[in-house]
């Protein structure tokens, strides 16, 4: 079934099967081509450009929809490629308004990182501002901000392709091409479920996720990856905090069940943690009320108590409930302990709640 | 105010797929009273067929027949494509603004009419034109133009096939000395009747191959005529035909008819005045590639050709020219029709296949091409109109005599638009090859008064051609020779009142417009170039944008992803070639422009043929 | 599961029965829905509520709440009254369909229909046959199958149907239970369970017992052999005095469990009650001792999916004040009653679980950490099982049951006339105690509510959004209406997320006799306007 080819790239023999695009066997191999509306967990687009590719000697060809072929010769870059590329880039410079002082996606935006890598600093020729959406308040979960919009439409295939919901769709034409939320409203009155795909998947900062406990620089934040406490899908997130360990966001992470994808739980459920309301110290009740104990306090209370008991009604006056919510080698010490040192067969959890 | 129930019956009479979008909201807003579309029935319409609503938002947001703000009884819908343009459609807006207070994107306060300025309608012979409602009216005068509009008042919207009279059938060059073979029933007919076209020779092709040839000698004879498409790329078209695959359990054939190149109207005339040469060749297709299903996609605005398709489809299904078992044999073939909503670059074939599907009219990318995956993702072959009436000629007189007819490598009869300062503008057939000089003096060569300058051939997208290049030779491989292209064959001549750069602003604003915005070259770029053909021609630009403009073009040649964004370098660089001097010209403050100072080009004095 | 999220796309339909997969298990539900939609595939859901997936349903079916056995065993008549079923499969991998046979003979459409309340017999027979059609096809249910007392029943039903369609050991089949919560699958893997010592192995088998004891070094002790009171077993003793102390690590019965009132009732008799959260819960509220653990991002240790995949968990952040580690904590009281744990990390207790766990034994941290492995997995060698009953059925031959439908512990009447059903919500989870602490999420929906159709709203002079009164026989509440097109008329649902809004004072404590699951999501309730003065019309 799988048919295997091998072609040249940039003067290296790669090999990639059948049925797989230039982008796909090169990046497999290693080699970086550009891209700004690819994204490996959508369809193929081909609409930016940016991974134009010369093929074969002549032939310009988009890397991202491109198949791979056998025997094919590929140039990822040249001067001509590069001179397409960066005049794209400033169409897109010119065409929005792109101010990173003031941008969510600063320093965490492909398309800057893009204007980075091919030296465009200001547009050779500027277009009259014409001002898309904005609008930072009305959904709970997203910013839009279509000045900084470069119509790659990820966003437009993250909700109908993945989350499946078709909030996102181009509307307009030609230069007039702009997002539409549903029908044109806010997008906080939209169907929008808050799975945050489109923002995890925009390559700027025109749809961007509401901070949840606060925002740092992206250079500063440190990324750390973990599974969604909620349901049982087990979904992967990648949790973003900042340096003094405060959690900012989360994404999807790609290896995880999930794909990539999360459900507003995994997305935005995640402050709790960091609740000014979490227990800091052992409580134990004294004339009625739960006052500060240390950690010896309690245990040894808790302990003795529970001694105490199973001296007087024997072990099965005794149960215990694990949890759903913790660790395997939590529930198994626990149930152990239930087992082994009260002595009895008194345990469950949540299972069937 | 329509109902829930409104929505559901238009709906249901159509279906739940998304493929007949299109029509449940052409209907809709029809139905509306003012010609637009709100947000509740878009919300109903999305809930109705069970789509996300912003699928149907974006697809109302795509096609420019759509309005999603109210309007009024009936819309005005004048054309501004090069064509109309030269002979003054400006003067048009300039009277309906004057006497009605009407400007582009506003209506009258009694709401009866709303105005919009608008793409090529395919009547050019007899521009300028306007459609009001579903109605083509042509040859517009001050007087005709306000008794025209006073006539609709009080009156409900038509929607049928009135069309203005002065277009019907008369749109050919008379007295042309070329044989007619495309042409050859058009006007002798009544395109009502089927008996009347059966007699003239319709349907005996089909005739034929259903007696006895095999599906691969139709292939086969097609490729040997070396029929090449007329919409303008010139593929040939047998080739095209052998590429369909036919392992997929079902497959379609396509007729391209969203004839939208500003200054071609050949497949409108062929629709209305012969249909079933259309349909004859469709099924010949249909045979030859194992189909038995075929889709025409009509412009939305060819009202008449839709109805005339209709009803010739009606007549040639009940005398079994279409249908199950074709003249009793194991072939069946029928035909439904898809109708545009308003947007050019749907005239690409994969455009035109995603608006069949009910989706924005993006192009996709290739491959795999439409013979592979095309229509519902199934095989699907697109051809042209006026290639599918090749088809039955091929078979009726066979390849070798079809490639005595044209010249070397571009065979055959083709069908010239001829407009702009012409005496006797309209379409001719004449064999491929056939020069430009040629073209235009069978025409009675340029009106009174009129000196030729320039010529556009193959429509906006085309070349732009002076005095020095009146020998050429009208088929696929000459022009390309001197960088030009023949497109879909239609030429506008202009005369000496016409400004090249106020010409070639009119040009970039049609690609402005008609730019699907998929792609960042042509979105971005259409809309560079004619912000600064208008620097220019408003005086204020410099010679450096003379050359920004090159770049962009050559820009959009390399990486757009259709032809729509690889075009405009065409116009803009065979311009530069004849013209260079004019556009530095207007970047002197000191030397104002008097037509193009004037905003929206020449205001002329309107007179009738 | 028996088959893996992974395999979604290679399932050709899918019956989705008794779980609103797009609210509680919404990556899995896009999952489908792009299946469904972008490939085509093919979709019959029975729910009682017009759930999203519904709307995109070829079939649908508003079945009763608590006809879950009646509308399966309604499919399986009509696959075995059209020869549909898969013979081969059947007497190749298992055994006891004879005696199925005949039980199914009067689930005929008609009759089915009539116990599910379905207006058209004939939606059940072209569901069946599309069901039977497609290969494979993949079962999905959760909560909505098993919290009834005929819980095991249809979990039995589920497996029945799958088998008869010969969709169990298949790729892209299978029967696909979704869990509720992260890790729901590796708490019963580790045998905190009142019947089962780790990897499901019966505490009443003295040979486990045996292997346990020698495993955990009991030297001459030995483990109680009789099973253990599941949770509402332990609320319905210490309601009686027969308990006198609970432990409880990351749990909140006060609002999770059926009839809150009883609960608290039960736990304030309770001697001693030792609660581990990281809120002070509804039930630390009560407690005599209250130990303060880390929360999931503040610990590492691993976790297991509802496709059996042991996935790491990262410590991301330092937990607040003095909160620590669950394990910590249980092996510190572990140590002052005796024993002699010595556990310095975590990584130290799971290899202690793969010695005594076969299906983790080829499992470690480093392997979870990089690699997507699922159970069974006996050794490090062994690649995981994505499908279960592959070759042939964990217990040799799939076994048929013959099972007859039976009705709900309660059912309506004049008194209480509407069919209570509970669940959860897209935005919220579970008690609240972590979702209605996150600030978003709260935001999005601060209140609970009560969902009813528009007809039965209109019969009792109620318009959206006002205060209503919701009672049953066990309790009554006050909470907010919601007028929806989900539910059928005459049943209302309530998500159980919101304290002061509990469901589950209204729920009912009726248990599955076999694995005593409380039937939460069917009981008789009344709804009624609140007069005036009455604290009502609150919007």
């Amino acid at each position: 079934m799988n048919e295997s080819i091998r072609l040249t790239v940039d003067g290296r023999v790669v090999s990639g099967q059948k049925g797989q695009t230039i982008l796909e066997v090169a990046r497999n191999a290693g080699l970086d081509i550009p891209t700004l509306c690819h994204h490996p967990r959508i369809s193929r687009t081909g609409a930016c450009r940016i991974c134009l590719v010369r093929v074969n000697g002549t032939a310009l060809k988009t890397a991202c929809t491109e198949p791979a072929a056998d025997g094919m010769n590929v140039v990822s870059e040249d001067a001509e490629l590069a001179s397409v590329r960066r005049s794209i880039l400033e169409m897109l410079l010119a065409e929005g308004h792109h101010n990173c002082l003031f941008c969510d996606a600063n320093g965490d935006c492909e398309f800057q990182d893009l204007c980075h890598r091919y030296g465009i600093e200001e547009p050779r020729q500027p277009l009259p501002g014409r001002r898309r959406t904005t609008d930072t308040t009305s959904s709970k979960g997203l910013r839009r901000n279509e000045d900084r919009c470069v119509l790659c439409g990820r966003c437009v295939k993250a909700c109908g392709e993945v989350q499946m919901l078709g909030v996102w769709d181009f509307t307009g034409r030609g230069d007039r091409t702009e997002l539409t939320a549903d029908c044109g409203g806010p997008v906080g009155e939209s169907s929008c479920a808050l799975c945050g795909t489109c923002a995890q998947l925009c390559p700027t900062g025109a749809l961007t996720l509401q901070p949840v406990n606060g925002t740092a620089p992206t250079w500063e934040t440190r990324k750390q990856t973990s599974v969604c406490i909620y349901c049982g899908v087990g979904c992967q997130i990648d949790f973003h905090t900042d340096s003094k360990g405060r959690l900012l966001y989360a994404n999807g992470n790609e290896n995880g069940p999930n794909n990539g994808h999360l459900c507003v739980k995994g997305r935005f459920g995640f402050d709790f943690v960091q609740h000014p309301e979490r227990i800091r110290t052992p409580l134990v009740r004294r004339d009625g009320k739960l006052v500060e104990a240390s950690w010896e306090e309690a245990l040894d209370y808790a302990a003795a108590r529970l001694s105490e008991i199973k001296a007087a009604n024997g072990p099965d006056s005794i149960a215990g409930l694990a949890s759903a919510k913790v660790t395997n080698e939590e529930n198994y010490l626990f149930q152990k302990f239930m087992r082994t040192g009260v002595g009895t067969n008194n345990v469950d959890h949540c299972a069937r709640l | 105010m329509l109902t829930t129930a409104d929505i559901r019956k238009v709906v249901e009479s159509y279906g739940t797929a998304r493929e007949h979008l299109m029509l449940v909201l052409r209907d809709l807003q029809a139905m509306s009273g003012d010609n637009h579309l709100s947000t509740e029935v878009l919300k109903g319409v999305a809930q109705e067929m069970r789509l996300p609503e912003s699928i149907v938002a974006g697809f109302v947001g795509f096609y420019s027949m759509f309005s999603v703000r109210p309007r009024a009884r009936h819309v005005i819908r004048v054309c501004k494509s090069g064509p109309c343009h030269v002979v003054g459609a400006s003067t048009i807006f300039r009277i309906l603004s004057e006497r009605f207070g009407l400007q582009p994107g506003t209506a009258t306060p009694d709401g009866e009419f709303f105005l919009e300025a608008c793409e090529c309608l395919g009547v050019c012979s007899v521009a300028p034109a306007m459609m009001v409602d579903y109605d083509l009216h042509g040859n517009l005068t001050e007087e005709r133009l306000v008794s025209i509009l006073d006539g609709y008042r009080g009156k409900a919207a038509s929607t049928g096939e009135q069309c203005g009279e002065e277009t019907a059938g008369k749109a050919i060059v008379v007295n042309a000395p070329y044989p007619r073979r495309l042409l050859a029933r058009v006007g002798h007919i009544d395109p009502t009747s089927i008996d009347s076209g059966i007699a003239a020779g319709n349907y005996s092709a089909l005739k034929t191959v259903l007696s006895g040839m095999t599906p691969d000698q139709v292939v086969a004879l097609v490729k040997e005529s070396g029929l090449r498409g007329r919409g303008g790329a010139g593929f040939p078209a047998g080739v095209k035909w052998s590429f369909v695959d036919r392992k997929a359990p079902r497959r379609f054939v396509v007729c391209n008819a969203d004839e939208g190149e500003p200054g071609t109207f050949k497949d409108r005339v062929l629709m209305e005045e012969d249909p079933h040469s259309v349909i004859e060749g469709m099924a010949i297709c249909g045979f030859a590639i194992g189909a038995t299903l075929g889709y025409i996609y009509v412009r939305g605005e060819y009202r008449r050709s839709i109805v005339r398709l209709e009803e010739a489809i009606r007549q040639a299904r009940q005398r079994g020219w279409l249908g199950d078992r074709i003249q009793g044999t194991d072939f069946s073939f029928d035909l439904l029709i898809k109708e545009g909503g308003g947007a050019y670059v749907c005239g690409e074939e994969t455009s035109l296949i995603n608006s069949m599907e009910g989706r924005r009219g993006y192009p996709r990318f290739k491959p795999p091409f439409p013979g592979v995956a095309g229509f519902k993702n199934l095989p699907s072959n697109v051809n042209n109109v006026e290639t599918f009436a090749n088809v039955p000629i091929i078979v009726q007189h066979g390849a070798r005599e079809y490639r005595s007819i044209g010249t070397a490598n571009s065979f055959g009869p083709k069908l010239y638009c001829m407009a702009g300062h012409l005496r006797n503008p309209g379409l001719i057939e004449a064999p491929m090859g056939t020069t430009l000089v040629q073209l235009i003096e069978t025409c009675g060569g340029l009106k009174e008064g009129s000196s030729f300058q320039f010529a556009q051939i193959g429509g906006s997208a085309g070349a732009i051609v002076g005095p020095a290049d009146l020998e050429l030779g009208m088929d696929f491989d000459q022009p390309l020779k001197k960088g030009l292209t023949l497109g879909s064959g239609s030429i506008l001549v202009c005369d000496q009142s016409v400004c090249i750069v106020d010409f070639l602003r009119n040009v970039l604003s049609f690609f402005r417009h008609e730019s699907c915005g998929q792609c960042v070259p042509c979105r971005v770029g259409t809309r560079q170039l004619y912000q600064l053909m208008d620097r220019i021609a408003s005086g204020s630009g410099t010679p450096e944008d003379v050359e920004a403009m090159t770049t962009t073009a050559q820009i959009m040649k390399k990486a757009s992803f259709c032809a729509l964004g690889q075009s405009p370098i065409v116009p803009l660089q065979t311009a530069l070639a004849r013209f260079r001097d004019k556009l530095l010209d207007h970047c002197n403050p000191a030397h104002p422009c008097p037509v193009c100072s004037t905003g929206r080009g020449a205001s002329k004095p309107l007179t009738a043929h | 599961m028996t088959n893996s999220i992974g395999e979604i796309p290679s399932s050709e339909a899918f019956l989705v029965i008794g779980s609103n997969t797009t609210e509680n298990h919404p990556v899995i539900g896009s999952m489908i829905k792009h299946e469904v939609i972008h490939r085509g595939k093919k979709l019959v859901v029975a729910d009682p509520r017009r759930i999203e997936l519904a709307r995109i349903a070829d079939v649908y079916l508003p079945i009763r709440p608590g006809t879950n056995v009646a509308i399966l065993n309604g499919f399986m008549h009509v696959i075995l009254k059209e020869g549909l079923y898969d013979k081969a499969y059947i007497d190749e991998r298992c055994e006891g369909f004879e005696a199925l046979i005949p039980v199914l003979e009067k689930y005929t459409p008609e009759h089915v229909a009539g116990i599910c309340g379905l207006a058209n017999p004939d939606d059940i027979v072209k569901a069946a046959r599309i069901l039977a059609a497609a290969k494979p096809m993949a079962l999905y249910y959760s909560m909505g199958i098993t919290q009834f007392i005929s819980g095991v029943n249809g979990v039995k039903s589920t497996a029945n149907l799958q088998m008869m369609l010969g969709n169990v050991g298949k790729t892209g089949g299978g029967v696909n239970p979704l869990r509720g919560q992260n890790n729901v699958q590796g708490a019963c893997d580790m045998g905190a369970l009142s019947a089962l010592l780790p990897a499901y192995q019966p505490v009443i088998v003295p040979a486990n017992r045996e292997k346990f004891e020698k495993a955990w070094g009991m030297c001459g002790c030995s483990l109680p052999e009789k099973p253990g009171l599941t949770i509402i077993e332990m609320m319905n003793a210490a309601a009686r005095g027969d308990l006198k102390a609970m432990y409880v690590m990351g749990e909140n019965p006060v609002v999770s469990d059926p009839n809150t009132e009883h609960v608290i009732e039960a736990m304030e008799k309770l001697d001693l009650l030792i609660v581990q959260d990281i809120f002070l819960t509804e039930t630390a509220r009560l407690a005599h001792v209250v130990l303060p653990s880390c929360a999931f991002l503040e610990k590492e240790g691993t976790v297991t999916n509802t496709e059996r995949r042991v996935q790491f968990m990262n410590k991301v952040v330092t937990p607040p004040g003095d909160a620590r580690d669950d394990w910590w904590i249980t092996q510190q009281l572990a140590r002052r009653m005796g024993l002699q744990w010595n556990y310095t990390r975590a990584e130290e207790v799971f290899e202690e679980i793969r010695t005594v766990t076969p299906s983790y034994a080829g499992i470690t941290w480093k392997r979870a950490r990089e690699t997507k492995v699922q159970w069974p997995c006996p050794a490090v060698d062994h690649p995981g099982t994505p499908t279960l009953h592959k070759e042939k059925f964990a217990r040799g031959k799939g076994l048929f049951t013959a099972i007859e439908y039976t009705p709900p512990a309660e059912v309506v009447d004049r008194e209480y006339p509407l069919t209570l059903t509970t669940g959860r919500i897209l935005e919220h989870f579970h008690t609240g105690t972590m979702s209605r602490n996150s600030r978003i999420l709260d935001e999005l929906v601060p209140h609970g509510f009560i969902e009813m159709s528009r007809a039965d709203a209109a019969a009792l002079d109620l318009v959206d959004g006002e205060m209503v009164a919701v009672s049953s026989r066990r309790g009554s509440i006050r909470i907010r209406l919601r007028i929806s097109p989900r539910p059928t008329p005459n049943v209302v649902f309530i998500p159980f997320h919101f304290f002061e809004a509990a469901a589950n004072r209204l729920t009912i404590d009726a248990l599955d006799p076999t694995c005593k699951i409380p039937e939460y999501k069917v009981c008789a309730c009344r709804v009624e306007k609140l007069v005036a003065g009455d604290g009502g019309a609150a919007c």
